[in-house]
C-alpha cells in the first residue's frame, strides 16, 4: 500500500494523504528535471466511499490552487512523495503533514503570489 | 428433471453427409458399434470441416466465429463489460493483481472475456527510439475468450449432455441440464470453463446464443471500438486474417502470427481463433493444444486389457490357491 | 509474488527460448530475462548467467484449469471403486471355491465400498440433486458417462450380492447378482484410468498408457489386502490376487515415471511425491508379509492393511499429482513447445533436403 502527500496550505482544512495501490510500472519512465531524477505517477479521479470499489480519492491531494494562466483550479500535475505502507490515521496522519510542510517550508503564503 | 428446450448430442435424426462435409479421412469408429455410440466417436474424431453437420444439424446456417486482431487492441477492456452485462455474470472479484492493466487475471465461469495485457521490451515492429534513452519497448493487448473449438474436450467429456453443439457451430453450456460434476474443467486445453462456487454449475462463453439467433453479433464483438474483435462466418474471418497478417509482415513485424486458425491443429481449428504478435504462451495461451479425445480410443483399448487382465488375474489367484484353501477357516 | 517471464530475452535473442532437452531454470528460481519481473522492493529480477532450456508464461498463471474435484471424495471414490470392483472378483470366486469367510468379507467389502463411493460422487457434485442427470445420455467419448452406466449396473449388482450374502436370503438370487458384480467389477475398477486421463492434465493425460494398469494392479492390491485383512484363514487366493497387483502396479508406475518427462517431477515432489512413496513402501512391507508371514493370522492382517493404505496412497498420490501438473504452467508449455519446434525442425531440415 502506498499512501501520498502533498504540499498544502496549513489551512487544515484539506485530507492530504491518501493511501492506494500500487503498480510499478516501466510504460512512463521518470524524467531528469534540473539534473534531478523525477518519478511519474499516475493517479485516476473518483474513488470514494461509496460503489463496489471504495478509497480515498485522489482528489484530497489537489491543492486549491489557480492555475495562474487560465484562472481555473490546477489539479492536472503537481509534486508529491510517495512511501510505501498504510496511511496513518487521525491525529497521526495531521502531524506527518505538517512535518512535510515544516521542512518544505509551506507556509499560508505559499502559492498565493499570481 | 430436463427443461423442454433441453438437448443431447443424439436426438437428432441421422442423415447423410454429402462431399462438401467431409475434410479428411472417415475414422468413424468400427462398424459394429451401433450407430448412436459410432457417432459419438465420429463427430468427436472426425475431421470434418462443419462441426454442426457432424453433430447432426440438417440446413444449419454457416459456421460463426471470432476473429480477434490483438494488433489493434488497446486494452479498453468494453468486451468485458459489454459481455457481463449482456449475460449479466455476476461480479467476480475486484482485485489489483499487478499483472499490468489486467484484474481480471484469466477466463472463469464469471469472466467470458479477458483481456491479457503483457509488457515487454521489444520493438513494436517499426518504432522511433524514446527519448528517454529506456530503448524499446510494446504493450501487447489481447481479448481472450472460448474458442469454441472444432474438436471440444469439454463437449465431448460431459456426461450429461449439458454440453451442446449449437447450429451455428459454437459449444454451449445447458444451464438447466449441468450438475457441476466438473469434468469439463479439467478437460478444457485451453482453461476457459469453469464451475460457479456459489452456483455449482459450470458457465463459459455462449457466443451470445440468444443475439446470434436473432442475427445480431455477440456483445464483446458490437462493443469493440476499433473492430479488434471481427465476427462472421468463420471462412470469411480466415479470409481477413490471412490478408491482416500478410499486411503485417510486410511492415515487418515478423513475429506475427495466426493462432487457432488452422484446422489441421491439435483441435481441429478454433470458431474463435486469434492474430498474436509473440508466442501463444506469452499470452497464457496453450502453444499446441490437443484435444485429449484424440487419444481416447487408445485409452478404452488400454482400460479394456486391463479390465480383462484384472478378472484373468482373480481367476488365476484362485486357480494357484485351490491345493490348499477349501472348506471355512476362520 | 506474481512474476511475469517476457517473452523475450536479453538482447533480443528470441530464437533460442530453449538451450536443450535439459528442464533447468536459472537461478533455481523462474525470472524473466527481459520481462518485467519485479521482486519485493521492485527491483528488477536477475538475469541467468548460463542459456538453459526456459518457457514464458503469463505471469506464472497455469494455462489450463485445474480439476476442481474434491479431496477426499474423489481421490477416494478411485480408492473404492477399484476395491469394490476387485472385490466382486474375489467373492465370486470365493463362493464358487467354497471360502465362506473370504466370501463374506469380500462381498462386504464391495457392497460397502460400493456404497460409500456414490455417497463421495454425489457429494462431489455443483448440484448433488441432479445426479440422475448423469443417467439422461451415454457418451462413448466421456468415460464419466460410461462409468455412471456401469455404477449403475454395478452397485446394485453388489448391493444385492452383499445384502444376500450378509443376511443369507435368497442365496441363488444372491449368486446370480455376484456374478453379475464380477462381470462388471473389472470395468468399474479399470475405466477410472481413462477418467483421469481424458483431461488436459499433464500428469494424468502423459501417462494414459500406463495408467489402467496402475489402477488395477492398485484396485488388486486393495481387494487383496481386504481378504487377508478379514479372512486371514482363506486368503490365499486374496494373497495371490495382491501379489499380482503388486507386480503390475509397480512395474507400471515404473514405467509411466520414466515415460511421463517433465510431468514425472510431480510423482516424486510435493505433496503427490509423498503420498506415492508412502504407497510404495507399505506395498514393499505389506508384500513381504504376504510373501514370508507364511499363514500367521496376525502378519496377515497386518499385510492386509497395508496393502489396502498402500492402495488409497497410490490413488491421493495420482490425484494430487495432476493437480500439481494442472497449477505449474511449465508442464503444459514445456511439452507442447518442444513439440511444436521439433515438428518445425523436421519440417525445415525436409525442405533443405528437397532444395
Amino acid at each position: 500500500m502506498v499512501w501520498d502527500n502533498v504540499n498544502c496550505n496549513d489551512m487544515d482544512l484539506q485530507l492530504d494523504a491518501v493511501e492506494a495501490r500500487v503498480l510499478v510500472t516501466d510504460r512512463v519512465p521518470p524524467i531528469t528535471v534540473q539534473g534531478r531524477q523525477t518519478h511519474q505517477i499516475g493517479l485516476p479521479y473518483h474513488w470514494g466511499t461509496s460503489g463496489y470499489s471504495t478509497g480515498d480519492a485522489a482528489n484530497d491531494l489537489v491543492g486549491v490552487s489557480l492555475d495562474p494562466n487560465v484562472h481555473i483550479q490546477e489539479d492536472k500535475a503537481f509534486a508529491c512523495d510517495i512511501r510505501s505502507g498504510r496511511r496513518p490515521r487521525g491525529h497521526a496522519k495531521a502531524d506527518l503533514v505538517r512535518d512535510y510542510r515544516r521542512r518544505a517550508g509551506i507556509t499560508r503564503d505559499t502559492g498565493m503570489n499570481i | 428433471m430436463t427443461a423442454a428446450n433441453s438437448r443431447t448430442e443424439h436426438n437428432r435424426t441421422a442423415h447423410h453427409r454429402t462431399e462438401h462435409d467431409r475434410a479428411g479421412p472417415d475414422r468413424a469408429g468400427p462398424t459394429w458399434l451401433p450407430d448412436p455410440l459410432r457417432s459419438g466417436l465420429r463427430s468427436a474424431l472426425d475431421e470434418y470441416a462443419d462441426p454442426a453437420t457432424a453433430t447432426g444439424y440438417v440446413d444449419h446456417p454457416p459456421r460463426v466465429g471470432f476473429f480477434t486482431d490483438t494488433s489493434v487492441c488497446i486494452g479498453c477492456k468494453a468486451c468485458e463489460v459489454a459481455c457481463k452485462e449482456w449475460n449479466q455474470i455476476p461480479e467476480d472479484g475486484l482485485l489489483l493483481t499487478g499483472m499490468s492493466y489486467d484484474n481480471t487475471a484469466g477466463l472463469s465461469a464469471d469472466s467470458w472475456r479477458h483481456v491479457a495485457f503483457i509488457e515487454q521490451r521489444t520493438p513494436a515492429g517499426v518504432q522511433d527510439e524514446g527519448s528517454d534513452g529506456a530503448g524499446e519497448f510494446r504493450w501487447l493487448m489481447s481479448s481472450d475468450v472460448c474458442k469454441h473449438c472444432t474438436h471440444a474436450a469439454c463437449l465431448d467429456v460431459c456426461p450429461t449432455g449439458a454440453l451442446i453443439r449449437t447450429e451455428y457451430g459454437t459449444v454451449i453450456v445447458q444451464a438447466d441440464v449441468c450438475n457441476g460434476c466438473g469434468y469439463c474443467v479439467p478437460a478444457c486445453p485451453y482453461g476457459v470453463i469453469n464451475r460457479r462456487e456459489d452456483d455449482g454449475r459450470a458457465f463459459k462463453c455462449t457466443m451470445c446464443y440468444n443475439r446470434l439467433e436473432v442475427g445480431m453479433e455477440p456483445a464483446c464483438a458490437k462493443a469493440c471500438p476499433t473492430d479488434s474483435i471481427q465476427f462472421g462466418t468463420l471462412d470469411e474471418l480466415r479470409e481477413r486474417a490471412q490478408g491482416r497478417l500478410s499486411e503485417l509482415h510486410e511492415r515487418g513485424m515478423s513475429e506475427a502470427r495466426l493462432y487457432g486458425e488452422d484446422p489441421n491443429d491439435g483441435v481441429g481449428g478454433d470458431g474463435a481463433f486469434f492474430l498474436l504478435l509473440d508466442e501463444p504462451e506469452v499470452y497464457g495461451l496453450p502453444p499446441d493444444p490437443v484435444v485429449t479425445t484424440r487419444d481416447l480410443p487408445s485409452m478404452w483399448r488400454r482400460v479394456g486389457v486391463a479390465a480383462v487382465g484384472l478378472a484373468a488375474g482373480a481367476a488365476l489367484a484362485f486357480a494357484g490357491a485351490a491345493r490348499d484353501g477349501s472348506g471355512s477357516r476362520s | 509474488m506474481i512474476r511475469h517471464e517476457g517473452g523475450s530475452s536479453v538482447g533480443g535473442d528470441r530464437g533460442s527460448v530453449f538451450a536443450h532437452g535439459k528442464h533447468r531454470r536459472g537461478g533455481g528460481d523462474r525470472r524473466g530475462r527481459g520481462g518485467l519481473g519485479r521482486g519485493r522492493d521492485g527491483s528488477r529480477a536477475e538475469q541467468a548467467m548460463v542459456p538453459d532450456a526456459r518457457f514464458s508464461s503469463y505471469y506464472g498463471k497455469p494455462v489450463i484449469n485445474a480439476p476442481i474435484w474434491g479431496s477426499p471424495e474423489i481421490p477416494g471414490y478411485l480408492f473404492l471403486g477399484g476395491l469394490a470392483g476387485a472385490s466382486s472378483l474375489l467373492g465370486a470366486g470365493a463362493q464358487l471355491t467354497g471360502r465362506s469367510a473370504l466370501e463374506r468379507v469380500a462381498k462386504a467389502g464391495a457392497v460397502a465400498a460400493g456404497g460409500l463411493s456414490i455417497v463421495a460422487l454425489v457429494r462431489d457434485l455443483g448440484r448433488p440433486g441432479r445426479f440422475v442427470n448423469m443417467l439422461r445420455t451415454f457418451k462413448v467419448t466421456s468415460p464419466m458417462s460410461v462409468g455412471s452406466w456401469l455404477l449403475a449396473g454395478y452397485l446394485p449388482a453388489a448391493g444385492i450380492a452383499g445384502g444376500c450374502e450378509l443376511t443369507g436370503r435368497m442365496p441363488r438370487i444372491g449368486a446370480a447378482a455376484s456374478a453379475g458384480a464380477a462381470l462388471i467389477g473389472p470395468a468399474v475398477a479399470a475405466y477410472t484410468a481413462a477418467l483421469l486421463s481424458d483431461t488436459a492434465v499433464p500428469a494424468w493425460h502423459e501417462g494414459y498408457r500406463e495408467l489402467p494398469f496402475v489402477f488395477v494392479g492398485s484396485a488388486a492390491i486393495a481387494a487383496g489386502g481386504l481378504g487377508m485383512l478379514g479372512a486371514p484363514g482363506e486368503a490365499d487366493p486374496a494373497r495371490n490376487l495382491a501379489l499380482a497387483g503388486v507386480c503390475t502396479e509397480l512395474t507400471a508406475s515404473q514405467i509411466m515415471e520414466q515415460r511421463g518427462g517433465l510431468v514425472a517431477e510431480t510423482y516424486r515432489s510435493g505433496k503427490s511425491g509423498a503420498y506415492l512413496r508412502t504407497s510404495k513402501a507399505l506395498t514393499v512391507l505389506g508384500a513381504a508379509g504376504a510373501i514370508f508371514g507364511g499363514r500367521s493370522p496376525l502378519v496377515r492382517r497386518l499385510s492386509g492393511a497395508a496393502l489396502m493404505a498402500a492402495s488409497a496412497a497410490t490413488r491421493f498420490g495420482i490425484f494430487h499429482s495432476g493437480l500439481a501438473s494442472a497449477k505449474d504452467p511449465k508442464f503444459t508449455v514445456v511439452p507442447q513447445r518442444e513439440r511444436l519446434d521439433a515438428a518445425r525442425r523436421a519440417r525445415d531440415a525436409a525442405q533443405a533436403q528437397r532444395s
